[in-house]
């Protein structure tokens, strides 16, 4: 898809078409993942991906740099934060079908976020803090996959940046607990 | 077990957390002591807070300003103020390079804009670095305005950059998408990056990656080559180039691998190394593609890909751009060569041969006041091509000073392509319904007459090899009256015309000889036809040729040609004059008889007339300078012609259906190569024939002299003199002031040559040292007739023509003055011997085979055994040795060498030659007398069908 025909579908879901994200998803998915394959395969050694880059390259692949709209890159974060947030428990599932124990990524993988990070559980809790507290998931999504500062979110969600650090420390809180279930009180 | 969020908890964890951690555990116990699961949510979380320290936190390794939303992007390269990047404020990213990401960026010292580029980390190897930075500096040396300027180069956080100035605009590729280039907006843009590569060449830096994608254009139009030489800097020092151009850069972008094989020169994907004339070979492939709209070189797969570099030929432009003019066709293909040393040698060439295309092209839209900017559309790739050509309605044009319009038959006209055979089509003829067309081609071996169905796309071969040689100068082949039949004639003009059944059949004789061209009125009751006695006397006859009466001839010298009706049958049009010396005109003359008027002015090649009606003629003509033949039309009543077709293409026949509304036309693109047969005891063949290798592409007339070898490069319009020596060629004279329509005569030292130009509207002679460096004009009284030759001591010229007093044979003083006449009667193509003892020459041109006579240098005559030689082209030389004449014999398709002892005078034939598809014109020995060299034309044409509107 050309890549103007994306930021018509980004400006069409900044005017509120749902719909318009379901098409934009699997583009900006796909897209991602050929870069996180790259990178996964290890073919760039040296270089540890940061997710910021990530969506950066994509961002720039997809979006004509020529006419940034901030709406536009606002909701491309969010789409991009949920399609790293996909390839990472996809590559994670794989991983852990073959290791069959914690789905950490090592560090030498070069796709490294966090290391010591259990994706898969971390997948888990944020669907179901997504459950009840939809706008606290956002925010985790937007920090942990897409990199973004505390006042990144705040534009990009459209809240105070202090609503924000609320938000997150509690979502912070709640997600380690729950991926800490056995080893905290 | 991790509960859900309540908003009370949330609200109380956060109030805690807004207090030193000492003081939560008291907080909490005062607020909500009424509370104490909520207490123990709180506290567990906020525990969990503690505990959790800096998980999930975003990692940002670099130091941002907290001022404002800045796109991410601009985290990743913030240079500090004070750095040598820290006076650019970068803007945004432009995109990503195979070898690294382009930024742009404001230079706030200088206020302009740049454009930033970082290399890929990758390139951190320590010698990579200083190579990069030698050669970033030698590319900065460069100062073109179609090489992207350089700033500055550096290192940045184990980053090597690149400062270049900004274009506002978009690579090649996209500009060709969005703007879909006219033929002269090809030329035009690519002749400045032509001149950009030469620019580098000269300064010792070849590019290396030459792509659509490296060639910026700006949003006024200008193009900026960029990335110099920057591919040999992703290689490790000792990697083959295959590997580095296909894998160094951007393996993660599948698409880039594929389309900078596509680029590759076939050495390069040999593994080879790359020199100058492998960018010459890239920017073919880029012209190729633009002008294509495909690549030269496809395949599944890189390796497929390469395999077409290495072996595949490229499908020929003509096919895919017939609206591209012959000289650029003839280039992309000459810089697309395989082997290296085939193309063009330096960017120079290329860059010469698009500027020519960028003229020719300009000329040909001021030519005419109003012009339609019709585009030619990319064609599709069918046989049979549809070519909509936008042509202007009316001209306005001067002739003679008067100023006056006229119509354009061929505008809004359909144009198809009739043909797809392969070599050439000659001669093309339509029958007066307009429904079947028959020509001449080679598709099958030696000329053979086939018919056609218009629409159909099917040929039936007629004579499949039964009648040789039909390939000639008159028409040979044609319609009856009735539409039933097909006249054909040979070439051998001994021979009868004939005429068979259209569908094929047994021939039989329609006229004896010497009859020629016979064409029958519209509605069938007449034929006309001429003969080749003296005069060409033009008869008119009954249908089936009963009641001959001759209705004119012309003096012995005249000859007439090509008579065609006039739809009424009011007029009977020729081509009438001497032929020899291209001299020729369209005249009509009644049936009836009377004296012939005059029609046109051209004094050069004329042929073909066409009637479309009664006050129009189509006809091809050449221009004074010899190029050509065009296609031009006739205002019959006004008497103006204008020229009709465009572009370089030559029109080489042109016929008309009875109602005028659809024409035949061959158009040509001949193909003109110097061949080599050796002097052996034994008689040499077609099999001792071989290519002489010259950088040219095109060469005709070949002339020894010292140690060089003079030719002249055909080149449609602008033939150049060049001069072949030590393996380079150079032009050394241009014929942009006409153009050079006889053998050079080189002196016996290479040092200086003579040739014939056209001058005030007569043939003259024109004398120059080897380099061209001293132009000067000779016997300005002398109207000068064949190719002139050189006395063996330098002093003299000899050459044919005519002054006041008559014909003759004449010798002019390389010092000048008056020329000094040798002989009387018609004279040409002399020859002198090596001891300077003798002038051999051809004389009275009578029925086509003018005998071979000798004079001395003081004027006496000499004797001369009975030889004739052919009347086209220069047909004697002699022996570098002195004891033997070399001489060209022999109609139609046996081309033959023979050679005169000039001590014995017996005979003997060297070579029978019989490539029937190519016409020989000129030879000549090579200094020590081992071979004969001659040229071969071969012509190369298509048949255009041509549907006027209604």
């Amino acid at each position: 898809m050309a890549e103007h025909e994306i930021t018509r579908l980004l400006n069409r879901w900044g005017e509120g078409d749902r719909e318009a994200l379901d098409e934009l998803m699997p583009i900006v998915y796909s897209e991602l993942k050929r870069i996180a394959a790259a990178y996964l395969r290890g073919e760039r050694p040296n270089a540890t991906l940061q997710v910021t880059a990530l969506v950066h390259e994509s961002y720039l692949r997809l979006i004509d740099y020529r006419e940034p709209k901030f709406e536009n890159r606002k909701h491309f974060y969010a789409v991009a934060a949920q399609a790293i947030r996909r390839i990472l428990v996809e590559h994670a599932r794989r991983r852990h079908a073959l290791k069959r124990d914690h789905a950490v990524l090592p560090p030498d993988s070069g796709f490294v976020i966090q290391p010591g990070v259990d994706v898969l559980a971390l997948d888990e809790a944020l669907t179901s803090l997504a459950a009840n507290a939809p706008e606290k998931a956002h925010i985790v999504e937007l920090r942990y996959f897409a990199g973004l500062s505390i006042s990144e979110v705040a534009e990009v969600t459209g809240t105070s940046p202090a609503t924000v650090k609320r938000n997150w420390a509690v979502a912070k809180a709640w997600l380690f607990r729950a991926l800490n279930a056995g080893a905290a009180g | 077990m991790n509960p859900r969020l309540k908003p009370e908890v949330e609200a109380a964890f956060a109030a805690a957390l807004e207090l030193p951690r000492s003081e939560r555990t008291a907080f909490l116990a005062r607020e909500y002591e009424s509370r104490p699961e909520l207490r123990t949510e709180v506290e567990s979380l906020l525990r969990a807070y503690q505990d959790a320290g800096s998980f999930l936190e975003p990692d940002r390794p670099l130091h941002r300003s907290n001022s404002q939303w800045n796109p991410p992007i601009l985290q990743t390269f913030r240079p500090k103020p004070g750095t040598p990047l820290g006076s650019y404020e970068i803007v945004g990213k432009i995109g990503e390079g195979g070898m690294g990401e382009v930024f742009r960026a404001h230079d706030t010292r200088l206020n302009r804009p740049v454009a930033i580029k970082f290399l890929h980390a990758e390139v951190a190897d320590e010698n990579a670095r200083h190579r990069f930075q030698r050669e970033a500096q030698a590319a900065s040396s460069l100062n073109h305005p179609n090489i992207l300027t350089l700033y500055e180069v550096g290192e940045f956080e184990g980053r090597q950059y690149l400062i270049t100035e900004f274009i506002d605009g978009c690579n090649l590729r996209e500009w060709a998408r969005k703007t879909q280039p006219s033929v002269r907006q090809i030329a035009e843009l690519l002749s400045g990056v032509a001149e950009a590569l030469a620019c580098a060449h000269n300064a010792g830096i070849i590019h290396r990656d030459v792509k659509p994608e490296n060639i910026l254009v700006s949003k006024n139009g200008y193009a900026k080559l960029v990335d110099f030489g920057l591919a040999k800097l992703m290689e490790p020092p000792d990697s083959s180039d295959i590997e580095t151009r296909s894998r160094g850069r951007s393996a993660t972008r599948p698409g880039v691998i594929l389309g900078t094989v596509a680029y590759m020169s076939p050495e390069q994907a040999a593994g080879k190394s790359a020199d100058r004339r492998s960018d010459i070979f890239a920017f073919g492939v880029v012209l190729y593609e633009l002008l294509a709209g495909e690549r030269p070189f496809t395949g599944k797969s890189d390796v497929d890909v390469m395999y077409a570099v290495l072996h595949k030929p490229p499908r020929p432009l003509a096919e895919l751009r017939p609206d591209a003019p012959v000289e650029l066709r003839v280039a992309v293909e000459k810089a697309l060569e395989k082997e290296p040393g085939d193309r063009h040698q330096s960017m120079c060439e290329m860059a010469v041969d698009l500027r020519r295309v960028r003229q020719f092209a300009r000329l040909d839209v001021t030519a005419a006041a109003t012009t339609t900017r019709g585009r030619l559309r990319l064609l599709p790739r069918v046989a049979v091509a549809m070519l909509a050509a936008a042509m202007p309605a009316v001209w306005w044009f001067g002739y003679r000073g008067a100023s006056s319009s006229i119509a354009n038959p061929l505008a809004n006209a359909q144009f198809t392509r009739l043909t797809d055979f392969p070599g050439t089509e000659l001669d093309a003829a339509i029958s007066q319904d307009g429904r079947f067309a028959v020509f001449l081609a080679d598709r099958d071996g030696p000329f053979d007459i086939f018919l056609t169905q218009v629409g159909t796309g099917r040929f039936i071969n007629l004579t499949q090899g039964s009648v040789p040689d039909l390939h000639g100068s008159l028409r040979g082949v044609g319609f009856s009256g009735d539409g039933s039949e097909i006249w054909f004639h040979q070439s051998i003009y001994s021979l009868p015309l004939r005429i068979m059944p259209l569908l094929g059949g047994t021939p039989r004789v329609l006229l004896g000889p010497p009859a020629q061209n016979v064409a029958w009125n519209h509605d069938g009751t007449q034929m006309i036809f001429h003969t080749l006695d003296p005069g060409d006397p033009m008869f008119v006859a009954g249908p089936s040729g009963g009641n001959p009466h001759k209705i004119f001839a012309a003096r012995p010298d005249v000859h007439n040609h090509f008579p065609a009706w006039s739809p009424d049958g009011r007029w009977i049009y020729f081509s009438s004059g001497n032929p020899i010396v291209n001299e020729m005109d369209l005249w009509r003359i009644s049936p009836t008889g009377g004296m012939p008027e005059r029609l046109t002015r051209h004094n050069s090649y004329v042929a073909y007339p066409a009637p479309i009606n009664n006050s129009t003629v189509l006809y091809v003509a050449r221009d004074a300078d010899g190029a050509g033949p065009w296609l031009w039309s006739l205002d019959v009543e006004r008497k103006v012609s204008r020229r009709i077709s465009f572009g370089l293409e030559r029109y080489t026949s042109v016929a008309a259906s009875g109602d005028g509304r659809r024409l035949v036309a061959t158009v040509a693109n001949p193909d003109a190569k110097l061949w080599s047969v050796p002097i052996l005891d034994r008689l040499a063949g077609e099999r001792d024939v071989k290519p002489y290798p010259l950088p040219s592409v095109r060469a005709l007339m070949p002339r020894f002299g010292g140690d060089s070898l003079f030719y002249i490069s055909s080149r449609g319009a602008g033939d150049g003199l060049w001069r072949y020596r030590n393996g380079e060629a150079t032009e050394i004279w241009k014929g942009a002031t006409g153009g050079l329509l006889e053998p050079p005569g080189v002196s016996a030292d290479g040092r200086h040559v003579a040739f014939v130009v056209r001058r005030n509207g007569n043939l003259r002679l024109r004398m120059d040292t080897a380099d061209g460096t001293d132009p000067r004009d000779l016997a300005d009284s002398l109207a000068v007739r064949g190719a002139p030759c050189w006395s063996p001591d330098g002093k003299w010229i000899a050459i044919g023509g005519h002054d006041e007093k008559g014909d003759g044979l004449f010798k002019i003083s390389v010092e000048g003055g008056t020329p000094v006449r040798l002989t009387s009667g018609p004279a040409a193509n002399p020859a002198w011997s090596s001891d300077g003892t003798l002038i051999v020459y051809a004389g009275a041109d009578v029925g086509g085979l003018p005998p071979l006579l000798a004079v001395r240098p003081d004027g006496t005559r000499a004797e001369w055994p009975p030889i004739t030689v052919q009347r086209d082209g220069e047909r004697i030389r002699f022996l570098p040795s002195g004891s033997g004449l070399i001489y060209m014999q022999g109609e139609g398709s046996a081309q033959d060498f023979w050679m005169l002892d000039l001590a014995t005078k017996s005979t003997r034939r060297l070579a029978h030659l019989t490539d029937a598809t190519m016409f020989m014109r000129t030879f000549d020995v090579t200094p020590d007398g081992k071979q004969i060299v001659f040229d071969r034309l071969r012509e190369n044409s298509d048949i255009a069908l041509i549907d006027l509107p209604r």
